[in-house]
């Protein structure tokens, strides 16, 4: 078993199969060897490790990505398919999903990352910029000469 | 506000006016020059008309006039530009408190890759707004977008963001797409063809996918594109007898052919006589008509390096059969990991499936509304032809009824790996469960001596599938260890498991499945007395029926239970 602390002081005790599915976690396993003590994770919430290990032991029985499969990975067309169990997961609000997504990132699990970055873009597609706005809560923060610029490049789409 | 406007804003144009003023009568430079080095810290001057001649009194107050109207416009040119950057730089402030804002530049990368069409459709992709539209949502998506060459190298090669995608794609490989040109003229169209990929000519280096849509080909002549890996030529589906008059694909290179790795054929299979096949990785067909048989076997032949072949709805003038026999050697894909055939006729699936051999990790995936025994070739070939279907170690079949789809599956062992998938639909001659009894009762037939450990059956009810074929599905499967009934209502699958003197049907079974599925108790019961030396588990997930006194009753037997209620 695995001692794992969150930035907020929280402890979990996980199988050592289920936490390697970070290959931080599992690196840092593998250096120091057979021991009792905690692993720190200063950037993780208890909130948000939870589910993470959550998503960990449902896949825990899973082969590891090997470096070829990545590599193949990047050359091949990249779809947005997401897995059944994963899409219901992944189904959080926006907070909890960015939360989810930085939290992969750090812990380097990259099929969660994969999943995070996959539903964010299935949110994205189909959208216009307005829309986009809308459901990030972002503001249109161009300048007028950037705007014209855009304006531009749009025109050039109605001209022709 | 009003403080701002009525003692600041005079003071500020005065002095502006002052500044222009005095530079332009002492050194007769340009006021607006001056204006735009004005510092406010300069001394406000009071404005008097000096005491001169009527005429020389109104062309000095026109003049000042000018100039103070030059220093008004000026003002609020500075103010406006000054508050719109304040604006700006507060609304990008704003944004990074947003959660989305939290996620660093890398991050939002790999987002917005996946949200670019991967389409298999090069019209599909390349209409794709997405880029576009993600460089128009605020100033750090943009940078991030237009730092991102990926993003944009799909290219409309008669759209209007053409030109910008070619210059924002730089330096990667492009994906040119040529719209469908339709229209009354065929050399109208291929003069726009060819207009259309003028633009690409100073990129040649950089062509790495080309897709053609009704475009005569011979017509183009194309220079050498040395990257040029992927080709996409969408043909009409021409009548038989014009089949003399097709060019062959390598004819628009004329001058040096690239040696391609993807090939998609639409509507009209067209001679492949070039060696720009010869590294071919992926080839597929989509609705193209053959001359015979023996041409796409020829092409697969000609491609020993392909890794995925894909074949949707083939047509052929002369049946498959006829050429499969008169083909006694085997075309060696060696290097094939995924082929896919899809509603081709059972003649052709045998045809290519009998004249081919494949690595044992071969995924085969086949959608078809005929019957198991007239895919597979004869069980004498199979060992040599798909020794893949020899590896498959977990056999599901599943009736989903809501699709209208039977499906087939045959993973390997220890894996998710799958090696064959095989998804049957209804025909006007085929129901589903005639689909289900056919392949329980031609499986051990054509899949002979499979040492299967692990078989489900999923949504398989008894009414479709008959006890007697359910026997003939599990008469020879001696090393199966696991069987696994999932949403079945079969209670008459599990009478046939209770060995007995003379049924000994999969008598190495460990683990029996029971899921959502249709059980009497007493027959639960005499399966596991019957065998109490070999059977070591029985899981039974929300099985009706099932009560307490019966799980205490098998765990005498004993043998292991897991029950969820």
């Amino acid at each position: 078993m695995v001692n794992l602390v969150t930035s907020d002081n929280e402890s979990f005790t996980v199988e050592k199969a289920v936490a390697s599915r970070s290959v931080l976690i599992k690196n840092m396993l593998e250096d120091v060897g057979e021991s009792d003590q905690p692993i720190p994770l200063p950037n993780v919430t208890a909130s948000v490790l939870k589910k993470v290990l959550e998503y960990c032991d449902h896949h825990k029985n899973e082969p590891m990505p090997t470096s070829e499969d990545l590599a193949a990975e990047d050359t091949r067309k990249r779809t947005t398919d997401i897995g059944e169990w994963d899409q219901k997961f992944i189904q959080v609000d926006q907070e909890m999903l960015f939360e989810i997504i930085l939290a992969a990132n750090y812990l380097d699990i990259k099929p969660l990352l994969d999943v995070g970055c996959k539903t964010v873009a299935n949110m994205i597609k189909g959208k216009t910029p307005e829309e986009i706005r809308k459901l990030f809560n972002i503001v249109n923060d161009f300048t007028p000469e950037e705007e014209a610029q855009i304006k531009k490049e749009n025109e050039w789409a109605e001209d022709r | 506000m009003d403080d701002i406007a009525l003692n600041m804003l005079p003071h500020f144009i005065k002095a502006l006016w002052e500044q222009a003023y005095n530079t332009h009568g002492e050194g007769g430079r340009e006021p607006a020059k001056e204006l735009f080095s004005f510092s406010t810290k300069s001394a406000l001057v009071d404005f008097r008309i000096p005491n001169m001649g009527a005429r020389s009194v109104l062309e000095h107050a026109d003049k000042e006039l000018r100039t103070m109207e030059l220093a008004c416009n000026f003002a609020l040119h500075a103010v406006t530009s000054y508050t719109d950057k304040l604006l700006s730089a507060t609304r990008n402030h704003r944004n990074h408190s947003t959660a989305i804002y939290g996620l660093p530049n890398e991050l939002v990368s790999v987002i917005f890759e996946f949200a670019k069409s991967t389409a298999s459709d090069p019209e599909e992709r390349a209409s794709d707004r997405t880029p576009i539209n993600l460089s128009q949502v605020s100033r750090r998506w943009r940078d991030i977008a237009l730092t991102m060459p990926a993003l944009w190298t799909t290219v409309d090669a008669a759209g209007a963001h053409r030109d910008l995608f070619i210059e924002r794609s730089k330096p990667r490989l492009l994906d040119i797409v040529l719209p469908d040109y339709v229209s009354n003229s065929i050399d109208d169209d291929c003069i726009a063809a060819r207009l259309a990929l003028e633009a690409f000519i100073p990129h040649l280096e950089r062509w790495g996918r080309l897709s053609l849509k009704h475009i005569k080909l011979e017509t183009l002549n194309l220079p050498p594109a040395p990257n040029l890996h992927s080709l996409y030529i969408y043909h009409s589906s021409l009548p038989l007898h014009s089949y003399i008059s097709l060019v062959p694909i390598h004819i628009p290179f004329t001058r040096r052919p690239p040696s391609l790795r993807r090939l998609s054929l639409i509507g009209r299979s067209l001679p492949i006589t070039s060696s720009m096949l010869v590294d071919l990785e992926e080839l597929c067909f989509h609705k193209t008509v053959h001359q015979s048989g023996a041409e796409l076997l020829g092409i697969l032949a000609a491609c020993p390096r392909l890794r995925r072949f894909r074949a949707d709805r083939l047509d052929f003038a002369d049946p498959f059969d006829r050429v499969a026999r008169s083909n006694p050697e085997c075309i060696a894909l060696l290097h094939l990991n995924t082929m896919e055939l899809i509603g081709i006729s059972d003649d052709t699936i045998r045809g290519i499936l009998s004249s081919i051999t494949v690595p044992s990790a071969l995924a085969l995936g086949i959608e078809t509304n005929k019957t198991l025994g007239r895919l597979l070739p004869p069980a004498a070939i199979i060992e040599k032809c798909l020794p893949n279907l020899l590896s498959v170690r977990t056999l599901c079949l599943e009736a989903r009824m809501d699709d209208s789809e039977v499906w087939f599956t045959g993973k390997s062992f220890g894996d998710d790996n799958i090696l064959l998938k095989i998804i049957f639909y209804p025909s006007d001659s085929l129901t589903l469960p005639e689909i289900i009894e056919s392949i329980a009762s031609e499986f051990g037939q054509h899949m002979p001596g499979l040492p299967l450990h692990t078989l489900s059956l999923l949504q398989i009810h008894d009414h479709y599938l008959s006890c007697v074929a359910f026997v003939a599905l599990i008469s020879n499967l001696s090393t199966l260890a696991v069987l696994s009934l999932d949403e079945c209502n079969a209670p008459s699958f599990l009478v046939v498991l209770i060995l007995t003197p003379t049924t000994q049907l999969c008598p190495s079974l460990q683990s029996l499945r029971l899921r959502q599925s249709c059980i009497h108790k007493n027959t639960l019961i005499e399966v596991a007395n019957s065998r109490r030396d070999r059977l070591l588990r029985i899981d039974i997930t929300r099985c009706n029926g099932i009560d307490g006194d019966l799980v205490l009753e098998l765990k005498r037997v004993p043998v292991e239970i897991h029950w969820v209620q």
